[in-house]
């Protein structure tokens, strides 16, 4: 089997990791969240966190490894919950169904909706106060998660961008890097450029004047 | 294996199904529930196979949810969908490469200066390769991937046979190569070389 040479074995590994900090990148928001807000976040994806600690406790506290395939009813939102003998692979296969209920559910809306529409043409309709801004649909709530950084940054990278950052006027941003760096090279920290632009953040972020308060 | 308190178990459990379900997040209504589906059943496979193998490489916390989102990351992402992005990027690269006009022939001085650059690239890479290996010491799994990149195994699945251990065990390894990598990056630039960035400019 053919010995790798050094650069390639590095290309590979950097390669792996790129795309493994991809792959981890979400994950390491969400472990960064307060229990409250990570239940915030669970349930901006159509997750109930009740229900998501009964199966944790279920799965890892109450049944034997044997028993826990079986106790296992999904938390998504909005899907029956039965709890059978079948395996969870079965369960998830339940979907169709579903569609089924959400025509008649839909055909019920329209009626409905048909009715009240006919009921506020014949009736003069009485001072309404302004609906409520809809809420964001659940499907759509990961899409306001930050891009995952793809490439796996070094420390002296970070400070660069730093630098770069507090050139463009942005000092929490070039604070926020040089705390990343600091977690992966707390030495790289202390030397003097990276404290003298610490430092500069820092007054920069204490003259921006803060954004005028409109009545 | 680990021992974890109620509260951490939970905590774990939410964690991963937040990961698994934006993982599998697409805009197509159509193929929502099917990805939902498809992410709380990694999740739960994913959570019975960490108590059915109880792996003696989990020993904290972060060793049992880098497992799990190695073993999440295993059922999502089947080998034939990764070499088929695999091929696209490599295809998008060739293109590129084609496109600048890397593929000509380079002058006599270009050539030199390649030359000095490969020696110091070598170097540059032996070095951290070797740090990595320093700064993963104990971890049998992260450095048996690492035999098995030298030997030309990059396949998880494969170099899992070739360790003797479980796929998600080795997609974990990875996590913790990566992070040992950034470290060992550090130390090198640390050692008074330059970042990569300015060593090639």
């Amino acid at each position: 089997m053919a010995r790798r040479s050094p650069e390639e074995m590095l290309a590979v590994l950097e390669a792996q990791a790129r795309e493994d900090e991809a792959f981890e990148a979400p994950m390491r928001e969400l472990a960064a969240m307060s229990d409250a807000q990570l239940d915030e976040h669970l349930r901006g994806l159509g997750l109930d966190p009740a229900q998501l600690e009964r199966e944790a406790l279920t799965l890892f506290v109450e049944a034997a490894p044997g028993e826990a395939a079986s106790a296992l009813p999904s938390a998504v939102q909005a899907v029956p919950q039965q709890a059978g003998k079948s395996s969870f692979a079965g369960e998830t296969r339940r979907r169709r169904p579903l569609a089924v209920a959400a025509w008649l559910a839909a055909g019920a809306a329209a009626a409905t909706a048909g009715g009240a529409l006919l009921y506020s043409l014949t009736r003069p309709a009485p001072e309404q106060p302004a609906p409520p801004a809809p809420s964001p649909s659940p499907s759509e709530a990961p899409s306001a998660l930050p891009e995952p950084t793809l490439v796996a940054m070094t420390p002296a990278d970070e400070r660069k961008i730093a630098a770069a950052a507090l050139d463009q006027g942005r000092p929490d941003e070039c604070l926020r890097l040089l705390d990343l760096a600091k977690q992966a090279d707390p030495a790289g920290d202390v030397a003097p450029e990276v404290q003298a632009l610490r430092d500069r953040a820092k007054r920069a972020l204490k003259d921006k004047p803060s954004k005028p308060h409109v009545p | 294996m680990v021992t974890l308190t109620k509260e951490q178990w939970v905590r774990l459990y939410k964690e991963v199904s937040g990961f698994a379900q934006a993982s599998t997040f697409t805009k197509d209504k159509k193929r929502q529930w099917t990805a939902r589906d498809r992410a709380q059943e990694a999740v739960q496979n994913a959570c019975l196979r960490l108590l059915e193998t109880k792996p003696a490489s989990v020993k904290t916390y972060e060793d049992a949810r880098d497992y799990l989102l190695g073993a999440i990351r295993s059922s999502l992402y089947n080998e034939r969908e990764r070499q088929q992005t695999r091929k696209e990027a490599e295809k998008e690269v060739m293109a590129e490469e084609v496109h600048l006009g890397r593929w000509t022939t380079p002058s006599a001085e270009t050539m030199h200066l390649e030359k000095g650059e490969q020696t110091r690239s070598h170097g540059r890479a032996a070095r951290i390769v070797e740090l990595t290996r320093e700064e993963l010491k104990g971890d049998a799994i992260a450095l048996g991937t690492m035999d098995c990149i030298a030997d030309d195994i990059d396949k998880p699945a494969d170099q899992a046979e070739k360790l003797g251990c479980q796929i998600e065990e080795v997609y974990a390894a990875r996590m913790r190569r990566k992070r040992a990598m950034a470290r060992a990056i550090a130390r090198y630039e640390r050692e008074g070389h330059a970042p990569e960035s300015e060593e090639r400019t």
